[in-house]
């Protein structure tokens, strides 16, 4: 069997990976974290939400905001493995179907 | 919270092979996803549209890497087989349901 | 029925301890009850409770919540010593995103009933659920 390989570049990802309680106490933080992966040029962000037990409307407000600011910026913002409350919240608000999750 | 970041290399990877995945040919491909995701590459299309002959030795090599890639917050993702020899085992164990499955390498990274 | 109390401060760091007074208030329930309505619960309340941090120029800086527990259902109210502060419009559910706004519409669809009161000079935020 022959194998060839060809690679296909695609931007770079940052990804966060959050874990714990997403709440309005934790929001600056989140935005921080965001705004300087943006800063240092990355578009495109994967927020990797699996661990994830607690999360809120002003936490949701984080992420959309993040996801508009992307998204203007040519990239996007992704949802990865959201976990059951994620999910919840995201079905509540139909912002299912806004953000892109994998 | 605590909160981690880390860079994902989002390059995809296209594998072709031809000839036939078997057992003996299953050992190198199986290798060669793992070096693929050992150094962070976790975007992985197999075309496997020249290849004539897959036995469930080479599927699982294709599955073990799937899970992988998956594991990492990749996907290993197929072109169709166009030999019914390779097709079969995939139809036969209901895996190209499992799969991402399209027709050419185009489609497969235009999907992603 | 059992009614128990909590009062806190109001900062998002205090509101947390939602949670853990729900595992106690909610008791009376039984587990398999309390285990499928408390993830809503507890957003609903704590969703009510940032809407007033937001929003209440909260002279006394408390937040007081009582739930009264029943067989089946369970009332939450909260007590704030702030301004009345206008109930939002509720937003359409179109899949627009939006960045501010979804807190009252996700209690909405969480409880039975939301009911907001003046009295004197508190609002007092009444939410019912089945359990």
């Amino acid at each position: 069997m022959d194998i060839s390989v060809t690679e296909t570049p695609a931007p770079t990802t940052r990804s966060l990976t959050l874990r714990g309680r997403f709440d309005a106490h934790e929001a600056p933080a989140f935005r921080d974290a965001l705004d300087a992966a943006m800063d240092n040029g990355h578009h495109d962000l994967a927020v990797v939400l699996t661990d994830v037990e607690f999360v809120d409307s002003t936490a949701l407000a984080e992420l959309v905001r993040g996801m508009k600011r992307c998204r203007e910026a040519g990239g996007d913002l992704a949802l990865v493995s959201p976990s059951d409350p994620v999910r919840v919240i995201l079905e509540l608000t139909k912002l299912d179907a806004a953000f892109t999750i994998r | 919270m605590e909160m981690s970041t880390a860079n994902f290399d989002m390059t995809i990877s296209t594998v072709e092979l031809t000839g036939r995945l078997d057992a003996l040919e299953a050992g190198p491909l199986r290798e060669m996803i793992t070096a693929h995701l050992r150094i962070g590459k976790r975007r992985i299309v197999v075309d496997l549209s020249k290849v004539e002959f897959v036995d469930s030795a080479g599927l699982a090599a294709l599955v073990k890497g799937m899970k992988d890639a998956r594991s990492q917050g990749g996907d290993l993702r197929l072109v169709s087989p166009i030999s019914p020899d390779a097709m079969r085992v995939f139809e036969l164990t209901r895996f190209d349901r499992v799969f991402s499955m399209s027709a050419s390498t185009a489609d497969a990274l235009r999907n992603w | 029925m059992l009614t128990t109390e909590l009062i806190v401060a109001n900062s998002f760091e205090a509101i947390r301890g939602i949670r853990p007074w729900l595992e106690e208030a909610l008791a009376p329930a039984g587990e398999a009850r309390v285990s499928a309505a408390i993830g809503g619960i507890e957003l609903a309340v704590h969703e009510i409770a940032t809407n007033s941090i937001d929003h209440a120029n909260n002279a006394e800086d408390t937040l007081r919540f009582v739930a009264e527990t029943a067989a089946e259902s369970v009332t939450i109210r909260m007590i704030d010593h702030g301004d009345c502060y206008v109930t939002q419009e509720p937003l359409p559910l179109d899949g627009e995103p939006r960045v501010r706004g979804y807190g009252l519409l996700i209690v909405e669809q969480l409880a039975t009933s939301v009911e907001h009161e003046r009295v004197e000079q508190t609002n007092v935020w009444t939410l019912t659920f089945a359990l």
